[in-house]
């Protein structure tokens, strides 16, 4: 399935650009921490290639975050921009999220819209999670037992504040690149980007995430800091 | 000009409707941002603090037990659990009861809970629930129960009450977790935890956050062999069984909640020479 889409995409690329269609790429890394009060501390690093040509939208990503435990998760996503109006899209994501010490894999199936504005930015979705706790299916993206399943609703809410060159902003969350998280699952999250010049973008995510949101006792268990650059050609 | 006006008059709207709910169901809003006294600090004060004897029996591998959850006592009574004593069957050796022991986590309804569950003539297990916190009732809780997490056994049976009323173990307790269960020598084990591990439905707003920390909770429950989790905080009955371990959420004993009067369960859980089953049992 990942080769399928691969070649897909490749195609998509190549007549696009014989076409005269218009394509816009980018690529991004992060490198930071992740800090679980409970389980431990992870290294977090993680790349995205986003595809555009056109209004249709392809992305990729991946992570890889050794630590107390190893996590990986890689992720394949399709959409569409402008849809109805300039700034909604339409997506629908795959994700696998691998748990070495305990053998478990979520894969999740997540249909999503998203809504673009300069200073706004707002993802609803659903995120249909299976998890197999079984280790010969770890890294398998389009695997779906019945071990067990969960659907939660999937939200991002962002605000910011722009300077020119660079944008600082709060995010409400329950997901990330490669993460798609409880319904309740709610961090908060700093963000900062400076574009440094027409293909360079600086980023910097600060965030912290409580637990017990959803019965009023609430202590703050997580936390994050990842920073990066962005290249768009 | 217009939306400058709605816009900022709406988050007003929002935001006093979301107090005056609060403060109309007697929520303790304050702690959606902050715990005084959270899991780290819970568990370093039980080891100064009691906990419930463990038992013998005459037949460990023939008995039952009772689940009870939820039971959110308020103006110091809970009609379901004071009619508990005349649904209890001879061969019911102990009651656990998987938190949410008073709705507003003070002292008179502790002291009423303590009565009624002392009523029942048989031994009792509790845990404590996110509703025991609010309003600053760990105070009260400590004063009136003891430990919020401990470890006794009943026969061949290993009990371990788990403290999840901040949805989260914490460090301290995630290493005592461990050690408890690599070190027990009882055939038996079952484990008490308020938080309910997994969500049946898109929007249940009762559900464990970190999925990671489950993951690891139910690898060691595998690994140890743990008969049975018994869970509470949705309300609402589930039953699964994942790699061997049976994940069992009760329905809620609360006067006013989800359920109907007509809906009142607890759990008759049944060893018999070593096989577990549960039964529903109807108030």
């Amino acid at each position: 399935m990942q080769r399928f889409i691969f070649y897909i995409s490749s195609l998509l690329l190549v007549s696009s650009v014989l076409q005269g269609s218009e394509v816009h790429q980018s690529v991004a890394a992060r490198t930071g921490a992740e800090i679980k009060a409970t389980l431990g501390a992870r290294w977090v690093n993680e790349v995205k290639y986003n595809l555009e040509i056109d209004n249709f939208n392809l992305r990729a990503g991946g992570l890889i975050a050794p630590g107390w435990s190893l996590l990986s998760a890689y992720q394949l996503e399709g959409g569409y921009n402008q849809l109805f109006t300039q700034a909604l899209s339409v997506h629908l994501k795959f994700l696998n999220r691998a748990y070495q010490n305990t053998n478990v894999a979520d894969n999740s199936i997540i249909p999503y819209f998203s809504w673009r504005e300069k200073h706004f930015e707002a993802d609803l979705g659903i995120n249909l999670r299976f998890t197999s706790f079984n280790p010969a299916y770890t890294h398998l993206i389009f695997y779906y037992p019945s071990d067990l399943f969960q659907p939660h609703v999937l939200f991002r809410v962002a605000g910011y504040l722009i300077w020119d060159t660079f944008r600082l902003g709060i995010e409400l969350k329950n997901c990330d690149w490669n993460y798609a998280g409880n319904t309740y699952e709610i961090s908060y999250h700093i963000d900062a980007t400076w574009q440094s010049d027409k293909n360079w973008k600086l980023l910097a995510n600060l965030g912290v995430t409580p637990s017990g949101v959803n019965g009023l006792s609430v202590i703050y268990n997580r936390f994050t800091f990842v920073a990066g650059a962005e290249f768009q050609f | 000009m217009k939306n400058k006006f709605i816009k900022p008059a709406l988050v007003k709207i929002f935001i006093l409707q979301f107090i005056l709910l609060a403060v109309n169901c007697n929520m303790d809003v304050l702690q959606a941002f902050y715990t005084p006294v959270g899991v780290n600090e819970r568990f370093q004060e039980n080891k100064n603090l009691g906990i419930p004897d463990s038992i013998s029996l005459t037949d460990p591998d023939n008995f039952t037990f009772v689940h009870v959850t939820d039971i959110h006592v308020t103006g110091e009574t809970n009609p379901y659990l004071a009619a508990l004593p005349s649904k209890l069957l001879p061969s019911d050796k102990f009651i656990i009861d998987s938190g949410d022991l008073t709705d507003y986590g003070n002292r008179k309804d502790f002291l009423a809970y303590r009565d009624m569950m002392n009523a029942t003539g048989l031994p009792w297990y509790s845990g404590i629930g996110n509703h025991d916190l609010w309003f600053e009732g760990w105070a009260p809780y400590k004063e009136v129960l003891g430990s919020s997490a401990y470890s006794v056994t009943a026969g061949k049976m290993r009990i371990i009450v788990l403290d999840t009323a901040n949805d989260t173990l914490g460090y301290d307790q995630y290493e005592w977790l461990k050690k408890e269960l690599a070190q027990k020598t009882e055939i038996y084990c079952i484990v008490v935890t308020h938080y309910n591990l997994f969500s049946r439905i898109m929007l249940e707003t009762s559900q464990s956050t970190e999925m990671e920390e489950v993951y690891n909770m139910m690898r060691l429950f595998e690994q140890y062999r743990v008969n049975y989790v018994l869970m509470g905080h949705s309300h609402i009955y589930d039953y699964r069984q994942i790699n061997g371990v049976s994940y069992l959420v009760g329905s809620a004993l609360k006067v006013y909640s989800q359920t109907s009067p007509e809906e009142k369960y607890f759990n008759r859980i049944t060893v018999s020479n070593g096989i577990f089953t549960h039964k529903q049992i109807k108030f």
